[in-house]
């Protein structure tokens, strides 16, 4: 890279040594050429010809050769007036030649350095791109900002060939070293120096790029690499001994770089995106893992014990014993209820990470109610159910498993706040393009202080604290699904004692024309 | 009640499950209704013991430390002839109806009684027992069902079908008991066009259940399985759940 950098400068400033060898060499070249035409036809002026040397030079090597092959062409152009091959005549019209090969000189050079200026420009941003893309493409192959900044380390490494540390402090964490300085530098002294720096930056204003001396041999550039949506990071990149005017140099092209990195960075927005793919990721891993766990560990043993159970239900010595069989069908019953509970537990979990996907499916929202009367049927006891769907309505377009489940905590809920023999009333009918489904029990009611809180998560109610059981997570869930399926719910109660009516709308499926088959 | 375990004479029921309390009580709960039966941790084992003893009925976990229950269900059905419960957990009911449609006969959710288990074991050993051949004239509740005769009464009142509610009911009823999935049904009744909407299943199930089922908005003997599909209930089933005494 450094032998690039020098023929570009070469280049930028116009030529060296070889450049005035070349013009002799297209002097001698143009004079040849001039003799072998006069010595066949003789001509009234040469000049022409050595237009040539100061034409080419000019665009090859610049200015100054073009200068001296203007001022070598005149004094060679004498040669080929009369007398011929003598360059002690003066005559005026080699003045005239003089100043038109100094101003062709002139302007030609002027122009080709400004091409050349232009080429050196285009050449260079060219390179600049280039390096850009390879580290956004490096970086984007990163799978943790760490491995950002690591790559961006070894990029100013290699661009400034000199030593580089990196020192990043996340989440308000203490600093720490990604990249160490080699053997024998100074790391407290740099860490140190590295914090003081971050803070200043961190102002508005601050230095975004420094020169720090420790002791007379060692300086060091800091540069912040910190960013908004980023952690803090300093790369410090060693300068060696006290050589300020080459630091100098140095902190500009440190400038440069980090201000078209911050560019290119900022635009791929990749920080960010890669920040937040990450936690997704953890929190994804965790939350599979927690209910991968919790099912598994806490749900078998309730299993076996709900299974064993019902094994001794059937067996002849509990079953002719009453004492011995309700407290079998207790342990299972108390089993199954301890199994909802962590199911329960599961469902929050499984909505507060952002789990819950719906698969939507068109069906008859009778399907939906029978299956959740099926689930509590048991629970429900000998509890009277009265069921009102009315006939033909249109099918809705819901998630029919988190529905049910809905319905089941609702039910679940009337009827644990519901005297034993009121009944349970389910209806449904269509509302402003939306089926409102009401589940109405004979409870206690809710005030309005309490219509508002019953949906809160482990909200019980305190009027009936004395009637035990319950998580409080039942009406939450059943809200949450609910709107998962694009539906809502609202609890609708005439003050204490009158009751309570969950009414519950859910989307109608999109009306579609099915041809009839043979059924009348 | 059974309650001498008969050591040779009922079916054997192979067992598979990772986890020996499962396994426990299941064996308690089988051998005290006269069935025999062998276990299996793992999917290896599994597929051993159902080559060298040739269960009736095999009770399948789906996860097992070796294998998915899928890949299980894929190699037994390649020759097994035997019934195929899977016991399966809350929450997967595409896993469930993808195994159905694999070959698995029925399934129940964990956690389970032991009467609810047996009455789906009963269900699927008697197919095992008659293989293609249903039973003559299905009694539920109310409702009869003569396959031959294609006749259908209610009480003993004739009830008069369209030929495709009479096909709904004859599919249900030659697989009594079992759960028959979307896509299964759909095969069935419109074998040229299986993939068409199953919207056309659930009209033709409704005006179905509008003549046999005495009460249409609570079906006994019709069941929707949620997102998987319907089943004919047996008595065993149909007294296992609370339904008021009309309907039995």
């Amino acid at each position: 890279m450094a032998g690039e950098q020098k023929h570009l400068l070469r280049l930028a400033l116009g030529t060296g040594d070889a450049g005035y060898a070349g013009t002799l060499v297209l002097i001698l070249c143009a004079t040849a050429l001039a003799g072998l035409i006069v010595w066949f036809a003789p001509l009234e002026s040469v000049s022409a010809i050595y237009m040539l040397p100061v034409l080419v030079a000019a665009i090859r090597y610049g200015t100054g050769p073009a200068i001296a092959a203007a001022l070598l062409g005149a004094v060679m152009t004498s040669l080929f007036y009369p007398p011929l091959f003598s360059v002690l005549v003066f005559r005026p019209a080699q003045l005239i030649d003089l100043v038109t090969s100094l101003v062709v000189a002139l302007t030609l050079g002027w122009l080709a350095g400004h091409l050349r200026t232009e080429m050196v420009k285009v050449r260079e941003e060219e390179r600049r791109t280039r390096q850009l893309y390879r580290l956004s493409s490096e970086i984007a192959g990163a799978v943790d900002v760490a491995a950002i900044y690591d790559i961006v380390a070894a990029h100013m490494a290699d661009l400034f060939g000199r030593e580089v540390a990196l020192f990043v402090a996340a989440d308000g964490r203490s600093w720490r070293t990604i990249r160490a300085p080699a053997a024998g530098a100074p790391v407290e002294a740099l860490g140190r120096a590295v914090e003081s720096f971050s803070t200043r930056t961190g102002d508005a204003g601050g230095p975004e790029v420094e020169v720090l001396a420790l002791g007379s041999q060692a300086h060091w550039l800091l540069c912040n690499l910190s960013g908004p949506d980023r952690p803090k990071a300093v790369l410090a990149v060693s300068l060696g001994g006290a050589d300020v005017g080459a630091a100098d140099a140095v902190v500009a092209q440190a400038r440069s770089i980090l201000a078209e990195g911050e560019k290119s960075l900022e635009r791929l927005g990749l920080t960010r995106a890669l920040e937040e793919r990450q936690l997704r990721q953890r929190s994804d891993a965790l939350r599979d893992i927690l209910i991968e766990a919790v099912s598994h560990e806490l749900r078998t043993p309730v299993a076996s014990i709900l299974g064993s159970a019902s094994v001794l239900l059937t067996a002849e010595p509990v079953a002719s014993e009453p004492r011995l069989h309700d407290l079998s069908a207790a342990i299972g019953s108390e089993a199954a209820r301890l199994d909802r509970r962590i199911q329960n537990l599961l469902d929050v979990t499984r909505i507060r990470a952002g789990a819950l996907q719906p698969r939507f499916d068109e069906l008859d929202l009778a399907d939906i109610v029978n299956a959740a009367l099926d689930s509590v049927a048991e629970r429900l006891g000998g509890r009277k159910v009265v069921l009102a769907l009315g006939r033909d309505l249109p099918f809705v377009r819901v998630d029919p498993v988190l529905v049910e489940q809905a319905l089941v905590n609702i039910l679940e809920n009337a009827a644990k706040f519901a005297p034993d023999a009121a009944p349970i009333a389910i209806s449904a009918r269509l509302r402003d393009g939306k089926l409102a489904v009401e589940v109405r029990d004979e409870g206690p009611g809710l005030d309005r202080h309490e219509a508002e809180r019953i949906f809160e998560r482990f909200h019980r109610g305190e009027r009936h604290a004395d009637i035990a059981g319950g998580s409080g997570l039942g009406l939450t869930i059943a809200k949450t699904f609910v709107e998962a399926n694009g539906g809502s719910i609202e609890p609708l109660s005439e003050g204490p004692g009158t009751g309570t009516t969950m009414r519950i709308w859910l989307p109608l499926a999109p009306e579609r024309r099915l041809e009839e088959g043979d059924d009348d | 009640m059974m309650t001498e375990p008969r050591q040779q004479a009922g079916p054997l029921v192979l067992v598979v499950d990772d986890e020996p309390q499962i396994r426990r009580f299941l064996k308690a709960g089988f051998e005290m209704q006269g069935f025999r039966i062998a276990e299996a941790e793992t999917a290896k084992q599994a597929l051993e013991l159902a080559v060298m003893r040739r269960p009736d009925l095999v009770m399948l976990d789906l996860g097992l430390p070796d294998a998915d229950g899928a890949s299980v269900l894929e190699a037994l059905r390649g020759w097994f002839q035997g019934a195929v419960i899977v016991l399966s957990v809350r929450s997967s009911e595409e896993e469930k109806v993808a195994l159905l449609e694999k070959g698995a006969d029925d399934y129940v959710v964990k956690p389970f009684g032991m009467a609810e288990l047996l009455a789906r074991a009963r269900v699927v050993l008697r197919r095992v027992a008659q293989p293609g051949a249903a039973e003559p004239v299905l009694r539920v509740g109310r409702l009869t069902v003569d396959l031959a005769r294609r006749l259908v009464g209610l009480d003993g009142v004739p009830i008069v079908l369209s030929p495709k509610q009479f096909a709904l009911l004859r599919v249900l009823g030659a697989h009594h008991g079992k759960v028959l999935t979307h896509r299964q049904l759909m095969k069935e009744l419109w074998p040229q066009d299986p993939d068409e909407d199953v919207q056309y299943l659930r009209i033709l199930m409704k005006k179905l259940r509008d003549k046999i089922e005495p009460d249409p908005a609570r079906p006994a003997y019709l069941v929707t399985e949620l997102a998987i599909g319907y089943r004919l209930r047996t008595q065993e089933q149909l007294d296992a759940v609370g339904y008021a005494p009309a309907m039995r």
